[in-house]
């Protein structure tokens, strides 16, 4: 199966973005790798709407500290 | 006092012979020099040791002590580290060849707290390189090897800290967990350790390896060393802008509420799907137990645990390729293989994947804390769901399913890590194979107590945080 991130979109954001430069089959490791990433986070990320943002981890995280209690 | 028994000590039985002058610090600190010496190298769990420095300052401990100057409640006790937590005017080798002349300018928030309560510094430890690894492999330091068995890993990356507290070299250990890295070298070396809620302990002074993930952690013998080094180290600094206001509640005292009321959850999907027969039976056990002990046993459905580690992982990356740029740019070849290969991918990660990434972790929080903390306590979970593997299975072989291996270790440490909950690891028996096997308790933001009390109690039921290897 052919992938949507190729060899070559790795070699030239290596060499012209980040200025590294790879293998071969180095690059084609990576192609691999980011292909699965990039193409998870796509169908996670659907599920985004306007009002979500960074600061909300922490808002959440803080609002919980006091304790819920449960049980009998 | 043998030096077996002295070594044997838990943190809290040391500091307090200490404290009662039953034994000195210099003595103890001798007793642990002489074990070190003579074991450490099998395990290979000390990047150096500071014999005549830590000597010297356990003869002013007791100087203090003779003159009724007690210093806290750590008094002359010594503690060895993950070579990750600078001391200023020190090298901190990272376990890196990169760093390992870099002397740092700032001391870490964690020591300098340890410090005050008295602790001494006798070592740096191994740790995965830049922390980034979850087996306890590092291409320019060698494996750490497992106490229980030296052909087998000792988990990762705080390798060191979870050998050298389970072989009785030192007291406690700090260490870091960004995705596990407390968790599991204190599971598989059969110790406490423990990941706390994203800003409960500061991570100023510790070498990043994720902003976002990062957090720093004991690694103890027992819960209560665990609950008492935490106390010692948690709560707000000005130096580190995510750390909570709150003060922290006393750890020690507060895990003796018990057991009885809590209720504990236990996961009715993913969590078990790869556990092996022998791993799940001990797991359940300790599940039994802790009904046996008054806690409230709940089955709980959780949310989708895939999202939490691809987003978690993506960020990691995308941090990780930032705080290495410049130095994979000008020495890659100083890098051991397996860490280059885990960070570089982070460079070709789009920018706005990471923001989607860290732009959804509210999300994620609030569903897992409805889904789970709203009908439960703690959360009992499987740490790794096999047996502890050889350092030959997990080493760097060039095959392709190697990665696979070492990225399914993360599988079931990684979720609370992403959500920023705090999380315990503890021992909880023994593999077929005579290695340790643990369980995490997974609690509430800033509930550390539940999980101290719920593994309190635990421990004083089964004695398995005892157990000590045979060298």
């Amino acid at each position: 199966m052919a992938h949507r991130v190729s060899t070559e979109l790795i070699d030239r954001q290596g060499s012209e973005l980040q200025r590294i430069e790879y293998t071969p089959g180095r690059s084609a490791e990576l192609a691999e790798e980011l292909d699965v990433i990039n193409g998870e986070m796509h169908k996670i990320a659907k599920m985004r709407e306007f009002n979500d943002d960074p600061g909300a981890f922490d808002r959440i995280l803080r609002s919980r500290v006091e304790r819920k209690e449960t049980g009998s | 006092m043998s030096a077996d028994e002295i070594t044997g000590m838990t943190l809290e039985g040391v500091a307090e012979a200490i404290r009662t002058k039953r034994v000195s610090s210099v003595e103890v600190t001798q007793r642990c020099l002489e074990r070190v010496d003579a074991l450490a190298n099998k395990v290979n769990s000390f990047i150096s040791v500071e014999r005549d420095e830590v000597l010297k300052a356990a003869e002013a401990a007791d100087d203090d002590l003779r003159r009724g100057a007690l210093r806290g409640p750590l008094h002359g006790v010594p503690l060895a580290h993950k070579d990750m937590f600078y001391r200023k005017g020190r090298v901190s080798t990272c376990g890196s060849k990169i760093m390992r002349d870099h002397i740092q300018d700032v001391t870490s928030t964690a020591l300098e707290r340890l410090e005050a309560a008295g602790a001494l510094y006798m070592g740096s430890l191994h740790m995965s390189e830049f922390a980034a690894g979850p087996t306890g492999h590092n291409d320019h330091y060698g494996p750490c090897r497992n106490p229980w068995n030296l052909d087998h890993i000792t988990g990762g990356s705080s390798s060191g800290s979870g050998a050298s507290v389970a072989s009785r070299f030192t007291f406690g250990a700090m260490g870091s967990d960004t995705g596990g890295s407390v968790r599991l070298p204190a599971g598989l070396c059969g110790v406490v350790g423990l990941k706390p809620t994203h800003g409960r302990i500061s991570r100023f002074g510790a070498l990043p390896r994720s902003w976002t993930n990062d957090t720093m952690g004991p690694l103890a013998r027992t819960v209560s060393d665990c609950a008492l080094m935490t106390s010692l180290i948690a709560g707000e600094d000005p130096k580190d802008h995510t750390t909570l206001g709150t003060p922290p509640p006393d750890y020690v005292e507060a895990m003796e509420m018990g057991i009885r009321g809590l209720t504990v959850g236990v996961p009715a999907n993913q969590f078990y799907d790869d556990v092996v027969g022998e791993i799940g039976a001990v797991l359940e056990e300790s599940i039994a137990v802790l009904e046996r002990q008054g806690a409230r046993i709940v089955k709980v459905t959780v949310p989708d645990l895939r999202p939490h580690y691809r987003l978690g992982d993506t960020i990691t990356k995308c941090e990780a390729a930032t705080i290495h740029g410049n130095w994979i740019r000008t020495r890659p070849q100083d890098y051991g293989r397996v860490v280059l290969s885990r960070i570089e991918v982070g460079f070709h990660v789009p920018a706005t994947r990471y923001l989607e990434a860290i732009s959804l972790r509210g999300r994620y929080l609030a569903e897992f804390m409805e889904a789970v903390f709203e009908k439960v306590d703690v959360l009992h979970t499987p740490l790794l769901p096999v047996p502890v593997p050889t350092i030959e299975e997990t080493g760097y072989t060039g095959s392709a399913d190697v990665p696979e291996a070492i990225a399914s270790m993360t599988k079931l440490t990684r979720p609370s890590s992403f959500l920023g909950l705090p999380t315990l690891s503890v021992p909880c028996g023994f593999s077929k194979g005579n290695l340790p096997v643990a369980f995490q308790l997974m609690g509430r933001p800033f509930r550390e107590d539940d999980l101290f009390a719920a593994g309190l109690a635990y421990e004083r039921a089964t004695g398995w945080t005892e157990a000590s290897p045979d060298l």
